[in-house]
Formats: structure tokens, C-alpha cells, sequence
């Protein structure tokens, strides 16, 4: 815990804000001003400023708990979605130094609109921004995840007739199961 | 936002759609999937990650350059259908991209977005999450959260609500979680009520469930919704 943090506070117990969930890990509470009815941060109860502290194993559990709390959210005020959002770093206009997600139910004309205008880059500088990240991607292995090879050209025959196959299997298999 | 068009298949709804099994109306969506195909590398996208549970892209249309793409390589169209550990995996990646962007792209932040519907500004049936880099005065303000003032009955009416879904949805966890923090802690002397006191322990005045149940679904949901405007 940090001294003078809010949401270390609000972790702690010591804030009086209104706690909709809440367990040895995380707390969610609903945003005093908030952007619609039923925004909900969700935060980590241990100390982490940016997303990138926060160990995968309680990355896996904070949005374990965002999905109930998206679905909860939903179902307790209706509505037609959830936008799920994290502002990680100040470029990114994150407020308080302490990682968190916010939850925010939609519905029909609710005046949000998160909708961003497109920027045009050329071939070049799309290009160019790939090979940036492909360079810092090639080595990286996420989670224990099963890193997959690049899909070299020759392969690519073979994975669509792989492919194929798998789905006669799964056409014959539904049709077993017809009674 | 990815605005490529789908692969021309020449072939209109098959006219058995009414009487397909779930099964097939789910293989008939991934065929029909513009992600699904750019997943299974029918159709070219620039990539950038790939393992076994997700696929990274660049969005063609980005917010900012650097704007990725996550997507769980099975045909999701919302978060719930997901299970837990594919949710957790595709966030662990935003993770990873978040940190690559602030040391490569020379950005000071990230916004992970997910948009969860269509009323959230979903336009792809197919599950994402955004990774989108930034940097102070990046002109896109349109991200900036904004807030409002609500009356605090309002909030705790709110409170209430979601309190009562997550329980449901979270029932069993929640009791075993805050036996797990009973054990630790000092045990209160009203043990019986430990885990029903932790759930609803922000709100002020005891809510009385069932009888007050009923009296709240008199406040519809246009009501709520007309309060904020």
C-alpha cells in the first residue's frame, strides 16, 4: 500500500465509497461523478501504478471479475453494452497513480460517444510501425501462451486443406447428432 | 476501426437458416467473419502477434499509429460468451503492448478499449480489445471519460442493483472468498453474518431484499436513464 493513494485508501477500507464488489484482491466501487449510471472502477488492492506492475496472474483475475461485473452491470440496469477501459500512463490521460479499469454500462442515446476519427497512414508508415513491434514481438512469449511460428507461404496450402478436413469432421459430427 | 470489406462470396443466407442447429448457425458466423478469416490467414492483415489462444493486429484505420488489435482466435462476439482464461490471456497481451508502445513508439500511455455491444459502438461481431498508443495532446479527447453529477440516492439505488447481479453471478465465489478472509481476520463476534455483511457492508441503510424488490422495479429503466441527461 501507498501512503496518499485514493485507491489505496478506498483498498483499505478507509474511503466511503459505495462497493459493489469486493475480495482479498480487488475492490470495484461505483465512480462518484460518473459517466453513466453504473460506472464502476475496478482496481487492484495492492499497489500498482501502471498496468505493467500488475503481475499476468492478477491481470487474469481483475478481468475475470470485470466480465461478472460488465455482465452485472448490465443485467442489473439494462442497457445495450459495456465499454471496458484502461487509461495506463498519463499520455493516456490516467488520473490517479494507481492501475485501474472502468466499466461503463451503455445504453440508447446515453450522450457518450467514445468514437475516434481514423487516421490515414500510408503503406509506408504502416509498414514501418509492423516491423517496429514485429521486432519487439519475435521473442516474446505472453502467459505461457504457445507461441506459433509465422505462417510461412508454402504452410499456408496445407493449413487450408488441414482446415478443410476439420470441417467435414465437424459437419459429420453435428450430423450424428441429429436424432 | 478495421473497415475492410469481407471476402466476396458470391453466396446469399442459405435457406435453411432458421433450421440450423447452434453449431452450425456458429460455423456459418465464422465463415462469414471478416476476423475469423483474416485469423485463419484467408485474408491478409498486418500482423504482428500471434499464439495459440489470440491474434494481434494493426488496425488499417488506426486511432493513432501503433493502434492494435487482440483477437481470441475462436469466434466470440461479446465478452461473456468468453471463458475466464481466454478473457485473462488477451489482457495479459494488452499488457505486453502497452509496454512495448511506451518503449518503442515513444508514447506515454495506452488506452485498452473494449467496446462490449453494439450500443458501445461494437461494429465487428467478432470480440476485441483495442490497444491504442498515446501521448499527451494527441487530439484524441473523444477517450477522455466524462463525468456527471448524481444525487447520492441515485448512486446507492445503483449500488444496490449491481450488488444483488454480481452476488448471482458470483454467489459461491463471494462466500468462499470472504470465509478465506473470516479465517484470516479476527472473527467478528456475529459470525453467521460475516458474509452477508461483507457484501453489502457500503450500503447505508439495510436494504429489506425481498420486499424491497418489489417496490424498486416501479423505477424503470427509462428513469434511470432520463436522471443522467
Amino acid at each position: 500500500m501507498s501512503e496518499s493513494c485514493a485507491l489505496c485508501e478506498i483498498g483499505a477500507g478507509k474511503g466511503i465509497m459505495k462497493v459493489v464488489f469486493e475480495d482479498k484482491d480487488v475492490i470495484a466501487f461505483l465512480k462518484q461523478k460518473p459517466a453513466t449510471f453504473g460506472h464502476i472502477i475496478l482496481t487492484t488492492k495492492k499497489h500498482y501504478t501502471i498496468m505493467e506492475q500488475v503481475p499476468d496472474s492478477e491481470i487474469n483475475h481483475v478481468f475475470k471479475i470485470a466480465n461478472k461485473l460488465s455482465s452485472a452491470a448490465f443485467e442489473a440496469l439494462g442497457g445495450g453494452g459495456t465499454n471496458i477501459i484502461v487509461q495506463n500512463g498519463s499520455g493516456a490521460g490516467q488520473l490517479h497513480p494507481h492501475f485501474c479499469v472502468e466499466i461503463i454500462p451503455r445504453r440508447d442515446n446515453d450522450g457518450l460517444n467514445f468514437q475516434w476519427a481514423n487516421k490515414q497512414l500510408s503503406e509506408e508508415e504502416m509498414s514501418t510501425v509492423e516491423l517496429t513491434i514485429k521486432q519487439e514481438t519475435a521473442s516474446l512469449v505472453i502467459g505461457g501462451g504457445e507461441k506459433k511460428k509465422e505462417v510461412v507461404e508454402e504452410n499456408k496450402e496445407t493449413k487450408t486443406l488441414k482446415e478443410k478436413k476439420g470441417e467435414e469432421n465437424y459437419l459429420l459430427k453435428s450430423l450424428r447428432r441429429i436424432p | 476501426m478495421v473497415t475492410t470489406k469481407g471476402p466476396s462470396s458470391g453466396q446469399g443466407l442459405p435457406e435453411n437458416l432458421d433450421n440450423m442447429s447452434p453449431e452450425e448457425l456458429m460455423d456459418f458466423q465464422k465463415k462469414k467473419c471478416i476476423f475469423c478469416n483474416i485469423i485463419s490467414g484467408k485474408v491478409q492483415s498486418k500482423k504482428v502477434y500471434e499464439d495459440s489462444k489470440c491474434i494481434a493486429i494493426l488496425d488499417i484505420n488506426p486511432a493513432n499509429p501503433g493502434h492494435v488489435l487482440i483477437l481470441p482466435k475462436d469466434h466470440y462476439a461479446i465478452l461473456p460468451q468468453m471463458p475466464d482464461d481466454v478473457i485473462g490471456h488477451l489482457f495479459v497481451v494488452a499488457k505486453a503492448f502497452s509496454g512495448i508502445m511506451l518503449k518503442i513508439l515513444k508514447v506515454s500511455g495506452a488506452t485498452i478499449f473494449v467496446a462490449n455491444g453494439v450500443l458501445a459502438g461494437q461494429r465487428a461481431q467478432h470480440f476485441m480489445l483495442h490497444v491504442i498508443p498515446r501521448k499527451e495532446g494527441d487530439s484524441l479527447d473523444v477517450l477522455n471519460i466524462p463525468q456527471r453529477q448524481v444525487s447520492e440516492s441515485d448512486l446507492l439505488e445503483v449500488q444496490k442493483r449491481i450488488v444483488e447481479k454480481i452476488s448471482v453471478l458470483l454467489g459461491i465465489k463471494i462466500e468462499a472468498k470472504a470465509k478465506e478472509e473470516k479465517d484470516k481476520i479476527e472473527v467478528p463476534k456475529k459470525e453467521e453474518k460475516v458474509v452477508e455483511k461483507k457484501i453489502e457492508k457500503p450500503v447505508e441503510k439495510k436494504p429489506q431484499k425481498e420486499e424491497s424488490d418489489e417496490d424498486d422495479s416501479n423505477i424503470g429503466l427509462d428513469d434511470i436513464a432520463r436522471l443522467l441527461k
